[in-house]
């Protein structure tokens, strides 16, 4: 509470809040800016799209993914979960998946015949 | 010249900095009207010589109108405009830095009464003219980053969000700032005034 009153006497002598300029002043002061601005007009920022930090790492790997899609060699295709039901009464479909030569003869039966 | 949208809505800033950016440099005029006297406030504060705080006020305007394409207007542009000033204010003081600083012994002979004077609410008032180049030699005595944060603060009556963003630094780290350059000030007025307490 001390304190604060301490610090109150200060602001009070050593912070105070200066008499605004006159309009006359500021009239006189305004003149001059003025008069000291270069003749061209400021620049728009041209790089704005650079304040977007986040765009240039996920543009990155963008490119990255992209051209590791076209380096790499294609895998093998999974059976599709179709095939796999289909093969369900031909024996376990982990040994199915195991046996690709079979699976075209399979593919060409009906399912009733399956 | 009035800058007003339609009756009873003034221009923004915002708006007079997009039409300054878009070729009409006259609109800067008013930007520099509105600011001036918060501007040149700091200045007087930062620096205590009136007539070196007009040129920074100076200096600072056009500063901001080179840079004017570089405000994002994330924060006010007064803040940004602060920010500015603070850095001319500066750039003064670590030039005037080099020559010899007022000592403390002199500040008290020749103006240990009159600042015990104005610490005492029931004495007369003085001149003000004469108060604020007292005030001004005594937060001459203050690191320029307290001198700074106390008028942000105290004269300017800027909020600590502003604060922040005006110094950019964290919430927090205006506080603790804003409590040392207190204690510095209290600090030092108890200097000159010796044993008579503050």
């Amino acid at each position: 509470m001390e304190e604060d009153r301490d610090w109150e006497r200060l602001r009070a002598a050593f912070l105070r809040r200066p008499s605004p300029p006159s309009a006359a002043e500021t009239e006189r002061f305004v003149s001059r800016v003025m008069a000291g601005l270069p003749d061209a007009a400021p620049a728009p920022e041209e790089r704005a799209w650079l304040d977007a930090r986040w765009l240039a790492p996920a543009l990155a790997f963008a490119a990255a993914a992209l051209s590791l899609s076209f380096a790499l060699p294609p895998g093998e295709d999974e059976p599709s979960t179709a095939l796999l039901v289909a093969a369900a009464g031909a024996g376990p479909a982990a040994d199915w998946a195991a046996r690709p030569a079979e699976r075209g003869a399979l593919e060409a039966l009906s399912p009733e015949e399956r | 010249m009035v800058y007003i949208k339609d009756i009873g809505t003034p221009i923004t800033d915002t708006e007079l900095i997009d039409s300054v950016l878009a070729g009409r440099r006259d609109d800067y005029a008013e930007l520099v009207r509105r600011h001036h006297g918060a501007v040149l406030g700091l200045c007087r504060a930062m620096l205590g010589d009136p007539a070196l705080a007009e040129d920074a006020a100076q200096e600072s305007f056009l500063n901001a109108y080179r840079s004017l394409g570089d405000f994002r207007g994330g924060a006010a542009f007064s803040t940004w405009l602060y920010r500015i000033a603070t850095n001319r204010c500066l750039d003064h003081i670590r030039r005037r830095a080099r020559r010899a600083e007022e000592s403390l012994d002199a500040l008290i002979e020749s103006a240990g009464p009159d600042i015990e004077r104005m610490l005492d609410a029931g004495q007369p008032a003085r001149d003000p003219v004469e108060d604020a180049d007292l005030a001004a030699r005594v937060l001459a005595r203050l690191s320029p980053d307290y001198r700074l944060i106390l008028t942000l603060r105290e004269v300017q009556g800027l909020s600590y969000d502003e604060l922040a963003d005006a110094l950019e630094c964290s919430l927090d780290a205006v506080k603790a700032r804003l409590r040392r350059a207190r204690a510095a000030l209290q600090e030092e007025v108890r200097h000159i005034l010796g044993t008579r307490g503050v």
